[in-house]
This record gives structure tokens, sequence and C-alpha cells, in this order.
């Protein structure tokens, strides 16, 4: 969507027309669902912070000024709840003593296949390697999984995700650093076993 | 990198962002240089970089259910907060015209010549003039249970 229509959808919104932001959340549903997955890595959660995510933005429209994209706007407010709920998770699971995955909640990483038609063993490895590596993201901090995903996965350089968490690019960069760290130790075993 | 002096010598957070090509170009070129004459941060950055190319890099695929899915929940969840809220001050006016109505039928004051008061403080008054009362009958009727029993172990005791 380009700025322009983007700030007539905007404008019609503001008037109180719901279908205008029904069309919103349309064009930007796919996106934000992905983000919160990746930084969740979980399909119900991502579902439950990308909701939260457009009620915010439904509850302070009157207020955009449009010096940021919607897009943007869902990206850092989506970033920011899924640090919260990553938090929130990592509290909860201690208190519970929830340190291994749910079987139901490894089927959420393993469900998507190579692109490439594997042998079963290569099918085996992908699995196993997301197996490891979601094991692996839980060992993390709320904000080095963020910062890690944002700069691996979504190629965001530093300098942006600082901006966006209100950090210092310098705290960014340790973070970063910890989490490859921890990942390293985390998946040795299976970076020997594949080479 | 097998030696610990090595560690604190050659940054190890500056291999990670060499091998994101997050270092500026002054740093780069430095590590670049230093990369060029240490096996164990060249083997360090290597490990590095098969450990990061391991993981899966694959775009998220979102099912289209999981869209259609927010995309109702977003759209009820905005007509329910639109709806003027009518359930609620319909039920909470019924609650208090219920609790009233109660009020009046089962602490109805007994004619007493009273003085003349203001609205608020004869509200104010009644209410803390009925709770003791309440709990009054409340005692009562543990007392009248008392006195049965009294009554029974009395009988009991005589027969």
């Amino acid at each position: 969507m380009d700025s322009c229509s983007e700030k007539t959808l905007l404008a019609r919104i503001r008037n109180g027309d719901d279908s205008g932001f029904e069309a919103l959340v349309v064009t930007h549903s796919p996106r934000t669902l992905a983000l919160a997955r990746r930084l969740t890595g979980n399909e119900e959660d991502a579902e439950d912070i990308s909701q939260d995510a457009f009620l915010r933005l439904h509850r302070h429209i009157g207020d955009f000024r449009g010096d940021s994209s919607v897009a943007t706007w869902l990206y850092r407010t989506v970033t920011r709840l899924a640090i919260d709920h990553l938090r929130r998770r990592k509290i909860r699971d201690r208190i519970f003593f929830f340190s291994n995955r749910s079987e139901d909640e490894d089927a959420d990483i393993v469900d998507s296949a190579p692109a490439s038609t594997p042998s079963p063993a290569d099918h085996y490895f992908a699995g196993e390697i997301r197996n490891r590596l979601e094991l692996a993201m839980k060992r993390l901090s709320a904000r080095q999984r963020v910062i890690f995903t944002l700069r691996h996965y979504e190629e965001m350089p530093l300098r942006d995700i600082a901006e966006m968490l209100d950090l210092g690019e310098g705290t960014v960069k340790s973070h970063l650093h910890r989490a490859v760290r921890i990942l390293r130790k985390e998946l040795k075993e299976l970076q020997e076993e594949s080479s | 990198m097998s030696k610990p002096s090595g560690i604190s010598a050659c940054q190890p957070e500056k291999l990670t962002l060499f091998h994101y090509g997050e270092l500026d170009p002054a740093e780069h070129l430095r590590v670049k240089n230093h990369l060029k004459q240490c096996p164990d941060c060249r083997r360090e950055i290597e490990q590095v970089g098969s450990m990061l190319e391991m993981l899966p890099k694959e775009d998220q695929e979102i099912s289209p259910q999981a869209i259609r899915s927010l995309n109702e929940r977003v759209s009820r969840r905005l007509r329910s907060r639109l709806l003027p809220p009518l359930r609620p001050v319909m039920g909470g006016s019924l609650a208090a015209a219920a609790v009233l109505v109660l009020t009046v039928t089962l602490y109805s004051p007994t004619p007493e010549p009273q003085q003349p008061l203001s609205e608020t403080s004869m509200q104010a008054g009644m209410q803390t003039e009925r709770l003791p009362e309440a709990e009054l009958l409340m005692n009562l009727d543990l007392l009248e249970n008392l006195d049965l029993l009294q009554e029974l172990e009395g009988s009991g005791a005589k027969g």
C-alpha cells in the first residue's frame, strides 16, 4: 500500500469508516503474523500478539500522525509486545518448570518442510535442527531472542533495531553477540554431527 | 581462539559483527587484516558462520486460515468495542433495583419519630444503622437455634 492510499484510508477510518480499518487489517495481517510467529515461535501467541497490535492501532488511530507508515508502526508494536510476551513466558516457565516444550508446541516449529525434495535423512536432520534451534532459542533472554531474530531472519540493520527498541547501538550489539554465543554452545553437538 | 589470552585480544564480539557486516568500514578493514594473521580467529569466524548458515531461514509460511482467523478476531473485537454498552448498563440497573427492593422489604424502618434530616445524611445514617440490625437478626436466628438445642438437651437429660 503506497503512502497516499494509506493516508486516504486513515482519513476514512478517522471519519468512522470501520470497513476501512478492516481493509487495513487484511493488508497488514500476513506480515504482522509472520513477524510475531518468528519472534515467539508459536502460532497461537503470534495471533494473540497481532490482534493486540491491531486493536492498539485502532485505539490510537486518532493520534496516528503518519510520521511513520502503518507497517512500521505495527512492526515496532509487534516487536515490543513479543518482548513482553517472551518475558512473561520465561517467568511462567521458570515458575512451573515447563522447561521442556510440549509435543504440540514442537509441531509448530516442524510444520514447514525445506523447499527442495529431501531424502528421509535430510528431512530428519532439518526437523532436528528446528527442534534444537527452538530449544536453544528458549535459552536466550527475550531481548536477545528478538534482536537475533530481527537481525538474522528479518535482516534488519542493528541501528534500526536499536532505534525501534529504544536501546543504544552498543547494547544491541552485545545482545546479538551473546545470542550467537549461546546458540553456538547449544547447537555445538548438532554442528559437529552435520560436519 | 583456543587460548584464553587470544579471546580477549581478538575480541570475539567483533567477529560476530564482522559476520553480519555491522562494523564501520575502518573497523571492518582492521578485523579483515587481523584475520589474515590469526588462525584462531579464522577458525572462530568459520565456525560462527557455519553455525548460522545451518539455521533454517525459509520464510514463515502463514496459512490462509490463520490470516482469516486473525482478521475475524479483530473485526469481532472491534464490533463489540464499538457497540454501545447497553447490556452492562441494563444489568447494573437491574441489579441495583433488586438490591433496593430487597433492602426495603427486609429492613423496612419501624415508624419512629425522627428529627428532620437532610437527604444525604439520612442515607448515610440508614446505612450505618441497618448493618448492626442485620447482624442482630442473624444472631437472633442463632440464639433461637441455641435455645432449641438447650431445650432438647435439657429434655434429654431429664428423660
